[in-house]
């Protein structure tokens, strides 16, 4: 009867992760051709020292992820501050409309993010310029991230108030007695006390920043603004070069699981 | 005071991007570009929409249906049943199947996505509505959150079930699912909300025009040069708009219905 109960689990992660697995790692050590695939070790790995549109897609990402940690933490955590201490009804409000950016999150949102972005749009208008945003790194990168941004940090929010209902009330009390402010109470007390929700949310920021892919696809899809995600995606997918696509598919997971890892050691202390 | 001000302003930033998609759609082009940009639509029209309507095929609206209710009904039934095994039985190596079962979560998207697409055709279910949906069914943090749920249930509740003759499939349709709505419901809209999101995947494994979903359909209608020129428009950013604006409402609809069990599972759900 347990068996029973377990088969379609385990059969259906068996068709569509473990297996799928194997195969990307016997894929990235392949050549494929029209009449076979053969195998050719770590020539694919090492082709990549020399892709630039895969290295530039490596830097990126780890720009996508130095500005989506200040923007997303920082974000969620003035959301998260000010909502604590104020009565359920708020509360509930706060995570329920902080939460709708992120249902209407990827492509289907993007359109109106190019039209803000848009050369004639809202934001040349406020600035008074006439700028092209996403067609160069310095400007889409940064473009893309507060879109990725907006529809991200529901989740977060929701995580950090849940955690910050577990601060003792007679903290609170205690610190108002000795004469501390509200300020003081959420930045050198409750902040402290959530600081490992606030780690899991770094680190899940990390995981989700090279990642990014439908805004890319929709807003910029270039090299100079590609996350390795995309990256990755072109490699199979537009240009059909499995082998080299499944290297690089590796290399994504390994960054992944790295910090993967980090996150559920966290998760564990916590 | 000076946190619900906070909370008010960050909250219309975040959210004037939707209010714009929506008023910029019932625009014609000339209103779409009118900087300032206007609270009410500037110059009216329904065009945009209408557009849509000529193309829009109804097997898109089918397949779309389909997915969204098999991928819940398929993801909920695996889900709950894993989990119920794991919450009250003992078996071998129950560690390391529970490990590999939890270890989709670790797996980067795109890093899966090239040899599941693979294995797919070589299961001959590209293209296929059922091979978009069994993809899609195993949802390991579904499975982690049902455990979870399922654990807070007394052991002796279930003995007593079982002394007065239920099977497991009565225990666990009869007794732990109805105690467990909440979470049920949030796993079938995660389950649901996510397959209907989830443009790469769909795109990659539903070809033909007859299979699109609405996501893709629009999509692909919009961006004329798939499937034929249709009619060039003087405003594509409307139409767009409104392609946007067609996919968001049903989203949102559920989400504004729903969201008492969404917020309430979801922290647990991300966490891990």
């Amino acid at each position: 009867m347990k068996y029973l109960l377990l088969a379609p689990a385990v059969i259906l992660c068996v068709i569509f992760t473990l297996w799928p697995m194997a195969e990307v790692v016997s894929m990235s050590m392949q050549k494929m051709h029209i009449l076979g695939d053969t195998f050719v070790g770590l020539k694919n790995y090492a082709r990549l020292l020399t892709d630039r549109a895969f290295l530039q897609s490596l830097l990126n990402s780890l720009w996508y992820t130095a500005l989506a940690i200040p923007m997303q933490i920082g974000l969620a955590l003035v959301i998260t501050m000010s909502a604590t201490g104020l009565s359920k009804r708020w509360q509930d409000t706060t995570r329920f409309v902080f939460f709708i950016p992120t249902m209407a999150a990827g492509i289907i949102i993007a359109s109106v993010w190019e039209w803000i972005f848009h050369r004639d749009g809202p934001v040349n208008w406020l600035m008074g310029t006439k700028f092209d945003f996403f067609t160069q790194s310095i400007t889409a990168i940064p473009a893309i991230s507060i879109v990725n941004a907006v529809s991200g940090i529901g989740a977060m929010v929701i995580m950090l108030l849940a955690s910050t209902l577990t601060v003792n009330r007679e903290l609170y009390d205690a610190a108002r007695i000795d004469g501390a402010t509200d300020r003081q109470i959420k930045w050198r007390i409750v902040l402290p006390i959530i600081m490992p929700m606030v780690w899991i949310c770094v680190l899940l920021t990390a995981i989700g920043a090279p990642q990014v892919i439908e805004y890319v696809i929709a807003l910029a899809p270039y090299q100079h603004s590609a996350t390795v995600a995309f990256n990755i995606y072109t490699e199979a997918f537009i240009l059909g070069r499995y082998g080299p696509a499944a290297a690089k598919a590796m290399i994504l997971l390994v960054w992944m699981v790295a910090l993967a890892w980090g996150k559920t050691r966290i998760t564990r202390e916590a | 005071m000076i946190n619900k001000t906070i909370l008010v302003l960050l909250a219309i930033v975040m959210l004037i991007p939707l209010y714009f998609l929506a008023t910029k759609s019932l625009t014609d082009m000339a209103g779409v570009m009118i900087m300032p940009p206007t609270i009410l639509p500037a110059r009216p029209s329904l065009d945009n929409y209408a557009f849509f309507l000529k193309y829009i095929k109804a097997s898109w609206i089918y397949n779309t249906v389909i997915i969204a209710v098999g991928t819940a009904l398929t993801s909920v039934t695996v889900a709950t049943a894993a989990g119920y095994a794991f919450a009250f039985f003992k078996f071998p190596l129950k560690k390391v199947i529970w490990l590999l079962l939890l270890s989709g979560i670790m797996i980067p998207r795109l890093s899966v996505m090239i040899p599941r697409f693979v294995v797919m055709r070589k299961l001959l279910l590209l293209d296929t509505l059922y091979g978009l949906i069994l993809s899609q069914t195993l949802s390991p943090s579904g499975m982690y959150l049902a455990r979870a749920y399922f654990q807070t249930v007394p052991g002796s509740f279930l003995d007593a079930a079982r002394i007065d003759g239920a099977s497991e499939i009565q225990i666990l349709s009869k007794i732990i699912i109805p105690i467990s709505k909440p979470i049920v419901t949030c796993l079938a809209l995660f389950a649901s909300v996510g397959a209907l999101g989830n443009y790469v995947w769909q795109s990659l494994v539903l070809q033909r025009r007859e299979n699109a979903t609405m996501l893709l359909g629009l999509l692909r209608t919009v961006a004329l040069d798939q499937w034929g020129n249709p009619e060039m428009t003087l405003n594509p950013l409307g139409r767009k708009f409104a392609s946007s604006m067609i996919l968001i409402v049903p989203l949102l609809t559920i989400f504004f219905v729903a969201s008492r069990y969404f917020t309430s599972s979801l922290g647990g759900a991300i966490k891990e």
